[in-house]
């Protein structure tokens, strides 16, 4: 038996499947951007449907379009002929991360962050943690409880002492 | 069943068996321990049979996180491996977490993506995000510091408060100024009614050490002198009791003030033969007071440094003695400091259980080796491995080079009242201009005084 060559590894597919039940068929070049489907791939283990129990099928589909869109950069041999034309690429890309990530609603970008991380892919993780940050940056604690409608489970006593603890933090 | 990629350091491996007597037991084994943990758990309440079982770790419900759910035909046990217990909860409970997982519950974001996202911002910013709920405050203090090694620089302004004080006697110090800013990002917090210039005894007190976040002062323009400690951070003034002796030379504290062992240590001057050392213990209602007598002459404290639990006082003529705070005992040592002219300026560092001693005009400084009690040089590749910070207190500190204090190894920054912003200096008294670290702080203010302070909440100050 003859090892597969390289072009032929890069299309085989690898079958998730979401967790309302949905397949989606992976290339494995695309799919290695995910730390975990990476170890299941060495590990061999990638027959059949990968079930992915923490990734609905609205936020799995989101999160290959962003590995798709990606996975170009990872390539091997691939080269750029000019520095400016890999700057060019770079700058292009960021604009697309931004737009990729300011399109998502609330609800969205929660589960791309719970997805992301779930599936271990460190850079889509990073981009929308940037975004959460970027939502937070500068705000009130009342208007942060606001936008992500989060219960205090603080009692006004130990809030109180919080708040005087870092006085400094809510001029 | 495992909890999650073999390769992560937090993997735990689970086995069930279920015995026929109705025994549960639960194997563990975490992937760097060599052998299998096993715990037994007897049936309270039902046979467990058919058991179903779900890792909760992965999913966004708080109440099941880091724990097992153990679904047997009709109970549901929640086995927790942190503490090795196992507890009922009804079936019920399974409609809610997976009713949850359909809304986004920001509250229920896994720790490490908070942890991340806090990790982007600046501390204003974090504090502010942890006061929603107490996981996201838990976070606050695990974030890890690998990067923030600047000391803060606290500054405020008596000045405003002289001219306004002259129109307006009720003035109350509003228009006084105290901040806290922060090099790493470039940025100012104003405290806001600040308590040290609110309070008008504590008017033109003078710094006598930094350290964790608060600042020893001390009074001397009107009765009676206070002694008291203020933090920028919590806006707290913490006074000590009224001296003995009201007079003092030089004083320093061992950790914050709100530790209990908090030691408090003011020296004077040696008079007629006498050396006279006052301490305070946090929540003490008086001071101690040591008298110890030698040859002292006439000669008075030049610097002091506290080290470990002593403190080390080089006197003018250059001779040394120890005190220890903990047996409260005085030692004059044979060894005296290489410098026997104090008329130049000169500069004392505890840094990382070493005391360092220059005179700023020429290298080399010198380091105090406590285990031969003498002094030896300090070679200039290791001075670079630190950066040393000077201001109006007697007491240096310093930090290592690393992280966002890196390229300034070697360096010495100081604040001076003259100065818009800290500025930096290399030994051999080259004066600098102002540090980019710091040059930002300029256009914040003119005339003002300044104080390098060590956020408390910045981890890695805590073990230097």
């Amino acid at each position: 038996m003859s090892t597969p060559s390289s072009s032929v590894f890069s299309y085989r597919v690898l079958k998730l499947k979401s967790s309302d039940g949905e397949i989606f068929e992976v290339k494995q070049t695309v799919a290695v951007q995910s730390g975990v489907l990476k170890q299941m791939m060495e590990d061999g283990c990638t027959e059949g449907e990968i079930p992915l129990n923490n990734v609905d099928s609205p936020t799995l589909a989101k999160i290959i379009e962003w590995c798709n869109k990606h996975h170009d950069d990872d390539v091997e041999g691939r080269v750029l002929s000019q520095e400016k034309e890999k700057e060019k690429e770079k700058a292009d890309m960021k604009r697309w991360e931004s737009e990729f990530i300011d399109a998502l609603n609330r609800d969205e970008l929660y589960f791309l962050l719970i997805g992301s991380n779930y599936m271990n892919i460190k850079e889509l993780l990073d981009c929308a943690a940037q975004k959460v940050a970027g939502m937070v940056k500068g705000k009130t604690p009342e208007a942060i409880r606001e936008m992500f409608n989060i219960q205090s489970d603080f009692t006004e006593e130990e809030e109180k002492a919080i708040r005087k603890e870092n006085q400094w933090a809510f001029n | 069943m495992f909890s999650w990629s073999p390769i992560s350091p937090d993997c735990m491996v689970i086995v069930f068996s279920i015995e026929e007597d109705g025994k549960l037991e639960i194997q563990i084994c975490p992937p760097k321990d060599k052998s299998w943990k096993t715990f037994e758990f007897w049936d309270k309440y039902k046979r467990f049979s058919r058991l179903q079982l779900a890792y909760k770790d992965v999913f966004p419900v708080k109440s099941y996180s880091r724990r097992l759910v153990v679904a047997s035909n009709v109970d549901l046990l929640m086995f927790n491996p942190s503490e090795l217990s196992v507890e009922k909860v009804g079936i019920w409970e399974i409609k809610i977490s997976i009713d949850k997982m359909n809304n986004a519950e920001w509250g229920d974001l896994p720790k490490d993506i908070v942890r991340l996202i806090m990790e982007k911002l600046v501390w204003s910013d974090r504090f502010r995000m942890g006061l929603l709920c107490k996981s996201w405050q838990e976070c606050i203090h695990e974030i890890q510091n690998t990067h923030e090694f600047l000391p803060w620089v606290m500054a405020y302004d008596w000045d405003r408060w002289i001219i306004s004080r002259d129109k307006d006697q009720t003035y109350d110090g509003g228009d006084s100024l105290c901040k806290l800013c922060d090099p790493n990002t470039k940025t100012s917090y104003i405290v806001k009614e600040a308590a040290i210039l609110k309070n008008r005894d504590l008017w033109g007190a003078s710094p006598h050490h930094s350290r964790n976040g608060w600042v020893l002062f001390s009074t001397s323009f009107s009765k009676p002198f206070y002694v008291f400690f203020y933090s920028p951070f919590t806006n707290e003034v913490i006074k000590l009791p009224i001296l003995k002796k009201v007079h003092f030379q030089r004083a320093m504290f061992s950790s914050s003030p709100k530790s209990p062992d908090c030691m408090v240590i003011a020296l004077s001057n040696p008079e007629k033969g006498k050396l006279e050392i006052q301490t305070c213990k946090s929540g003490d209602k008086s001071w101690k007071m040591f008298e110890f007598f030698g040859e002292f002459n006439r000669f008075s404290i030049i610097e002091v440094a506290y080290i470990g639990e002593s403190i080390y006082c080089i006197f003018s003529n250059g001779n040394m003695g120890i005190f220890n705070v903990k047996h409260e005992e005085w030692k004059m040592l044979s060894e005296r400091s290489p410098f026997r002219s104090y008329d130049e300026r000169r500069l004392v560092v505890a840094s990382n259980g070493n005391l360092l001693l220059s005179n700023l005009t020429e290298l080399p400084f010198w380091r105090f080796d406590i285990s031969k009690m003498n002094w030896v040089e300090v070679e200039e590749e290791s001075m670079k491995k630190q950066v040393i910070f000077n201001d109006d207190t007697p007491c240096s500190m310093s930090v290592p080079a690393m992280g966002n204090a890196k390229e300034s190894g070697g360096k010495l920054y100081c604040v001076d009242y003259h100065c818009p912003a800290p500025f930096c200096c290399f030994y051999r008294d080259e004066i600098g201009t102002a540090s980019e670290d710091y040059k930002w702080m300029e256009k914040e203010h003119d005339k003002i005084l300044q104080i390098w302070i060590q956020p408390p909440f910045l981890k890695f100050f805590e073990s230097f």
